[in-house]
């Protein structure tokens, strides 16, 4: 009981004080103190288990939408204890578990512990954890499920008839035209059940499937000069990006943006948004690898040949042409030159060498049991790697939960 | 108004109104049960805290005596932290030490009120920081990986270049 006060050490405080005390934490807040180590880990999830899992996923994580809750089958506590991992735990091995071979693969997705693989002709459907083939379908979306219809949909450029079907079209919209660039891939983000596309560069959408048709509403109209160039949901809001940094917030009662933030960065690099705080950008081969902090919390990260980028719970994925991923913890970041806690060549898994087809085009991950599957796409193929940690130590994680 | 005398870990004696001292339910448990006679001066000694930490809890408490009885706990009603009042802010300026040995006396002793105000200063110390930061402001050990802690020195150390 008698502690020094220069060296009061919060280790043995007892557990009855630490859980009064997190009974006036928020969820993000609880997230944070389950990390910090085993003892808190145990105690938050006691606190857990009465306030409910669902709200610790849905409010602990920052990204938690469909890019994160959807993507797996596993429960609220699993996901929890999954991201923990990731923050805390090094993975000890990668290995390429299977790959998949598509000569005309347009994107993969991954949703509910599927992985959607969308091709020219058709759309195939893999069970991750057994690796069967479960569906396939060549064009009819009729029997899809309302993500899997957004996704094919969108993908495959049916959005222009999914708009032609409502009576109440913008008299204004660029789709009129229909030679228009409206026939290119619209830039989209899916988030719970809502899809955000921006089908011309200066309106962003909100799609809804709602029974057997589509909802769409304007949400924004983008005035000033830049396009956009990327579309995130942080917390709640809404945010676009425009090709020379700046950060529009949606206002939703408005319906206009809101100037957020204007990141320094040099006019037209494209810019992908990571929350509300971070822009990546593509710099050339010969630049190196760079984090500026702009303040205290909004930072530019300078990637050479980077290609793609995954925002996953609040880690960061980034894919490279020469076939390279790392994954990144942001939060971890402040310093010049991060370190990843992964980095991966998809080249060591391919059967054949060949540069020109490595680049990575697209990251997915999803959440198995204390592991995760991580999706590699490049040109024609896709790669499943499986990320494993110490047995050891996963084993001390769920005992400290039991 | 008659007095009682608690007694700390150290020997200290504090003489305190018995209604002020009645705000712990520990102590007023106590006499109750040993049913002690309001007339007597009776020395009550409470080996689980210092004078330094006893003298603040009598401080707190006699500014307190006249508060209203705190309503029973909500568990559905989401709890505020941002309610302490400037006195109990400043009461609370502390170090972390004297903050820690703040709330397990209040445990110990069983006073509700210094107990919450205690628990919530150290919620919104805790509020909007990493893990990282977490263990660095209450000293606190990472289990969870020995490299995971290297990790950690290296950052602050770039931190306080900066």
């Amino acid at each position: 009981m008698m502690v020094n006060s220069e060296n009061s050490d919060w280790d043995y405080c007892p557990s009855e004080i630490l859980l009064l005390i997190f009974k006036y934490l928020d969820n993000k807040s609880l997230f944070n103190c389950m990390t910090v180590n085993k003892r808190w880990f145990c105690l938050v999830s006691t606190t857990a288990r009465r306030t409910g899992w669902e709200n610790m996923v849905k409010f602990g994580i920052s990204d938690s939408g469909a890019s994160f809750r959807k993507k797996s089958k596993l429960e609220s506590r699993d996901i929890i204890i999954n991201h923990c991992l990731w923050q805390n735990i090094e993975i000890t091995s990668a290995v390429c578990q299977r790959s998949y071979e598509l000569d005309d693969l347009l994107n993969i997705n991954v949703y509910k512990g599927a992985l959607i693989l969308v091709g020219t002709s058709n759309v195939s459907y893999y069970d991750i954890e057994s690796n069967a083939l479960f569906k396939t379908s060549t064009g009819s979306y009729a029997d899809y499920d309302e993500n899997d219809y957004m996704i094919s949909a969108l993908q495959k450029c049916d959005y222009l008839k999914i708009l032609n079907l409502s009576p109440k079209r913008d008299p204004h919209s660029y789709w009129d035209d229909t030679d228009s660039q409206a026939f290119t891939v619209p830039l989209y983000k899916i988030h719970d059940d809502c899809c955000y596309v921006t089908t011309t560069d200066r309106c962003l959408f909100a799609l809804k499937w709602t029974e057997e048709l589509w909802d769409w509403k304007l949400l924004a109209r983008h005035y000033g000069h830049g396009v956009i160039v990327d579309i995130n949901v942080y917390q709640d809001e809404v945010y676009v990006m425009l090709n020379w940094g700046g950060l529009l917030k949606v206002d939703r009662v408005g319906l206009k943006f809101q100037p957020g933030y204007c990141f320094d960065i040099p006019k037209y690099s494209n810019p992908m948004l990571y929350q509300k705080y971070g822009a990546i950008i593509p710099v050339s081969n010969d630049s190196p690898f760079k984090m500026k902090y702009q303040d205290s919390e909004h930072w530019v990260l300078e990637c050479p040949g980077l290609t793609c980028t995954l925002e996953h719970g609040d880690m960061l994925m980034l894919g490279y042409e020469d076939g390279k991923v790392e994954i990144y913890e942001p939060r971890k970041m402040k310093c010049p030159e991060p370190k990843p806690i992964l980095s991966l060549n998809v080249q060591q898994f391919a059967k054949s060498y060949d540069t020109d087809n490595v680049a990575v085009l697209k990251l997915e991950v999803s959440e198995a049991e204390l592991s995760h599957d991580l999706f590699i796409a490049t040109k024609s193929t896709v790669y499943q790697i499986k990320l494993d940690h110490d047995e050891s130590i996963r084993n001390c994680i769920l005992n400290e939960c039991k | 108004m008659p007095n009682i005398k608690l007694q700390s870990s150290d020997n200290e004696v504090f003489a305190v109104d018995i209604e002020i001292a009645k705000c712990s339910v520990t102590i007023k448990t106590m006499l109750e049960d040993l049913g002690v006679d309001d007339e007597e001066e009776e020395v009550v000694p409470l080996p689980n805290v210092n004078s330094a930490i006893l003298k603040k809890v009598i401080q707190w408490a006699t500014y307190h005596k006249d508060d209203p009885p705190l309503p029973e706990d909500d568990e559905n009603k989401e709890k505020r932290t941002d309610d302490i009042s400037s006195w109990d802010a400043d009461f609370l300026k502390v170090d972390q030490g004297t903050l820690f040995e703040l709330i397990l006396a209040a445990n110990y002793l069983d006073i509700k009120g210094l107990l919450d105000v205690t628990c919530k200063t150290v919620a919104n110390m805790i509020k909007g920081k990493t893990p990282d930061e977490i263990r660095k402001t209450f000293n606190i050990k990472n289990d969870f990986t020995a490299a995971e802690e290297d990790q950690v020195r290296k950052e602050n150390e770039w931190c306080e270049e900066k």
